[in-house]
């Protein structure tokens, strides 16, 4: 039977066929690309993030609050993860024996519930009974801080497993969550440091009213990244970009990052970095730069002459301008030692971009200033 | 026919076997609904539907056996039988086009199910307002990109997947001038930056910031929600030497670059992506509520899609209303950034059209079927109402 034998090879082939999905290493060509950035890159949900604040809100698309935000500073010890779309900041705080807890700093529309819900759902997730609305004035605390009402929790699942330390803010339309999360020995050590964390919570508005004397800011300057991020050292710098420039979400090795836009439609890039240390020393440093655009490492005599180190403001700028030798690229940058860490700024783009922004660039570096009051 | 090819034909034309088939496929699909609690929706499809066999360790040992027929064995001797059963039982003509409609409907169903699972691939790329883009990512896979970033218009990019990494399998590519050796491969790791990881081993990487980061293996994650996060080392060795160690992963966030042989290059792992053959602008993100609530209404992108000629058109993508172009599917999948991103998934399935196919031939089948059974019963009626008297009970 000729039609059967068909069908037994045809279905044979057809199994072969399911075990062929095969991984290959592929070539292309595509116009030229800048860096990502870790929007492009991250996901909304990596797998280190963990439950943002509401649990099973997490799982479906909730819009998160918009207008006027917080801003805090968070202490040098605790590691900033990305924020994802859910969470405004999200952090990785230490404990003994490599244990880390989880902050996670999420904003919604509305007062989600109200309190008592928000403080219910908590405990919930930390196997506590709910708590009936005659007990809830007992089971937190609420301070005022910079003119917000913070309500304090603490909340540890029976055992001691999961202990959930937070804060809820109600601020404008919205209610912001700080919820810190790990177990109940690493929460006793992390609250000193987190409550002071709470005082530092205040409206970006508030921040943005602060003079900022260091510098004269170029005009209609806009304020810095709303978030202050903790060098690996414990200092960190802030600055006041111009409004022409575009500012990218920062990652998680960008302190800072903008897209500068030149004239013929070509965009530069500007990266804010620090990393602990001296990264190789300030020859290294420059040399890495000259690497980045062909040109022959420099000796250590030949360094001097090829940068220029203004000091401002109790900063040690080194400045740097190499360029490729046919124009196609050309780095414009900025080393920073500042304590035991050292912060690059890094503007990368044509020859023409990087010489029609150079002006821009030295400006804003002149409003480069320690971070903090 | 000789006696062993006739019990293997009466094997498969057996409708027991299709009974037996059945259900098992019913056993496989509460078995995968409750296992997905586990493993995740991917993690399911991966263990339960495309593979032939189901394996299991032994209690106490690493050893895996097989313990229960994968969806595609149980889809494909569904197939052999049903197709076996069609010819060995059912004669062409008039009477059984119905049947045979409707069959070869049923056969094309299956057929569409493996062609998909072979052949679809699912992407995301995700669009701020005014955002142009010309590649998707994948939601699951990853791939290391070693850029050659020399000219100032193009770059050269040699994309690996991140399997051939986890096989650790060199590779030496006639695009690159070195070759690319797996030194450590993480599927799910943590990175953090050295100075605030005490204790952490000394790195493997040399070059580029690896150094400055220590990583964390993590338990591989099969939620729905989250994704791994690899991380890789890679050498990369020139035939003069090794140019050093490099520390790779998507959450690194962006390329590494490195000179070598007078070119730039960029080493970076990110998701995988798929370039097309179009680009994508963001033009405007609705996301619209019910009138004093928060329930969403409706969620829209409009984009425009930008061709290679430098034409363009509009396009509203929303829910249930997807653009379809170059074989590929846009649909609106959601969206980030406080209405500011547009997240849309991009599906590749050149067999989309078979699902519609299958059902309109059953569809058309049965009516066929029914309606030959229909004019049958009613000519014998009108055949015993038109009989003499006499002839009745």
């Amino acid at each position: 039977m000729d039609s059967f034998r068909k069908v037994v090879t045809f279905g044979s082939l057809a199994l072969i066929l399911a075990g062929c999905r095969e991984s290959k290493v592929s070539f292309y060509r595509v116009p030229k690309e800048q860096d990502p950035t870790l929007a492009a890159s991250a996901p909304d949900n990596s797998a280190q993030a963990g439950p943002a604040a509401g649990g099973s809100m997490s799982d479906t698309a909730v819009p998160t609050a918009a207008g006027p935000s917080l801003t805090w500073s968070a202490p040098a010890t605790w590691t900033a993860k990305p924020a994802t779309a859910m969470r405004k900041g999200s952090y990785a705080v230490p404990g003994a024996g490599g244990e880390a807890g989880d902050l996670s700093i999420t904003a919604f529309p509305g007062a989600v519930g109200g309190l008592i819900a928000n403080v219910n759902r908590w405990r919930g997730q930390v196997q506590l009974p709910p708590l009936a609305d005659a007990d809830l004035a007992a089971a937190v605390t609420t301070v005022p801080e910079n003119g917000l009402q913070v309500t304090v929790v603490d909340f540890s699942a029976p055992g001691g497993a999961k202990r959930i330390l937070g804060a809820i803010v109600p601020f404008g339309d919205s209610c912001w969550f700080f919820k810190l999360t790990g177990s109940s020995a690493l929460i006793t050590s992390a609250k000193p440091g987190f409550l002071d964390f709470l005082k530092t919570i205040k409206a970006s508005g508030q921040a943005a009213a602060e003079p900022s004397s260091a510098a004269p800011a170029p005009a209609g300057g806009a304020a810095m990244a709303d978030t202050a991020v903790p060098t690996s050292s414990g200092a960190g710098l802030a600055w006041t970009a111009p409004s022409g420039w575009t500012a990218k979400p920062a990652s998680a090795m960008r302190k800072g990052s903008y897209a500068l836009a030149g004239a013929g439609g070509d965009a530069g890039d500007l990266s804010i970095t620090a990393f602990p240390g001296d990264v190789g020393g300030l020859l290294a440093n420059v040399n890495r730069w000259r690497g980045q655009v062909q040109l022959p490492p420099l000796g250590d005599a030949e360094l001097a002459g090829a940068v220029t180190s203004p000091s401002q403001g109790g900063l040690q700028l080194t400045l740097v301008d190499a360029a490729s030798p046919d124009g196609s690229k050309r780095i414009l940058g900025a080393i920073v030692p500042l304590g035991d860490s050292t912060w690059f700024f890094k503007l990368t783009g044509t020859d023409a971009l990087v010489a029609s922004s150079k002006p821009a660039f030295v400006a804003f570096l002149r409003t480069v200033r320690p971070a903090g009051p | 026919m000789s006696g062993a090819l006739g019990l293997i034909r009466d094997f498969f034309v057996s409708l027991k076997l299709t009974v037996a088939l059945l259900a098992l496929g019913i056993v496989l699909i509460f078995w995968a609904t409750l296992a997905q609690t586990d493993l995740g929706v991917w993690g399911v499809h991966e263990k339960f539907f495309h593979s032939i066999l189901i394996f299991a360790a032994i209690p106490g040992t690493a050893l895996q056996v097989p313990i229960f027929p994968g969806g595609y064995l149980i889809g494909g001797f569904l197939l052999v039988n049903l197709v076996a059963a069609h010819l060995s039982r059912f004669r062409l003509g008039w009477k059984k086009a119905g049947i045979w409609l409707t069959h070869t409907g049923l056969i094309l169903l299956l057929l569409g199910e493996l062609l998909s699972g072979l052949w679809q691939e699912d992407f995301d790329t995700s669009l701020d307002g005014g955002q142009t883009k010309n590649y998707a990512e994948s939601e699951r896979y990853n791939e290391v990109a070693i850029t050659d970033a020399t000219d100032p218009k193009f770059d050269d990019v040699v994309a690996i997947p991140e399997s051939v990494i986890a096989a650790n399998e060199a590779v030496q590519h006639p695009r690159l001038p070195f070759r690319v050796v797996p030194r450590l491969y993480y599927p799910n790791a943590s990175l953090e930056m050295r100075r605030d990881a005490a204790g952490a081993p000394p790195s493997p990487a040399t070059q580029g910031m690896g150094s400055q980061i220590s990583v964390t293996p993590l338990a591989i994650t099969s939620k729905e929600e989250e994704r791994n996060i690899p991380a890789a080392s890679l050498e990369l060795i020139a035939p003069e030497g090794s140019l050093g160690t490099w520390l790779v992963s998507p959450d690194l966030g962006m390329p590494q670059h490195f000179s070598y042989g007078g070119r730039d290059w960029k080493i970076s792992m990110r998701f995988q992506r798929r370039y097309l053959p179009f680009s994508l602008t963001l033009l405007k993100f609705s996301h619209d509520i019910y009138p004093g609530t928060d329930i969403p209404k409706n969620f829209s992108s409009k984009v425009r899609v930008n061709a290679a000629d430098g034409s363009g058109r509009e396009v509203l993508i929303y829910m249930n209303n997807p653009m379809r172009s170059a074989g590929l599917t846009f649909y609106q999948k959601s969206f980030a950034n406080e209405d500011r991103t547009t997240v849309l998934q991009v599906v590749r399935n050149p067999s989309w059209l078979m699902p519609y196919i299958a059902c309109t031939m059953m569809a058309l089948g049965l009516v066929l079927q029914f309606g030959q059974h229909l004019a049958a019963f009613g000519r014998r009626r009108r055949g015993a109402a038109a009989a003499p008297a006499e002839a009745r009970p």
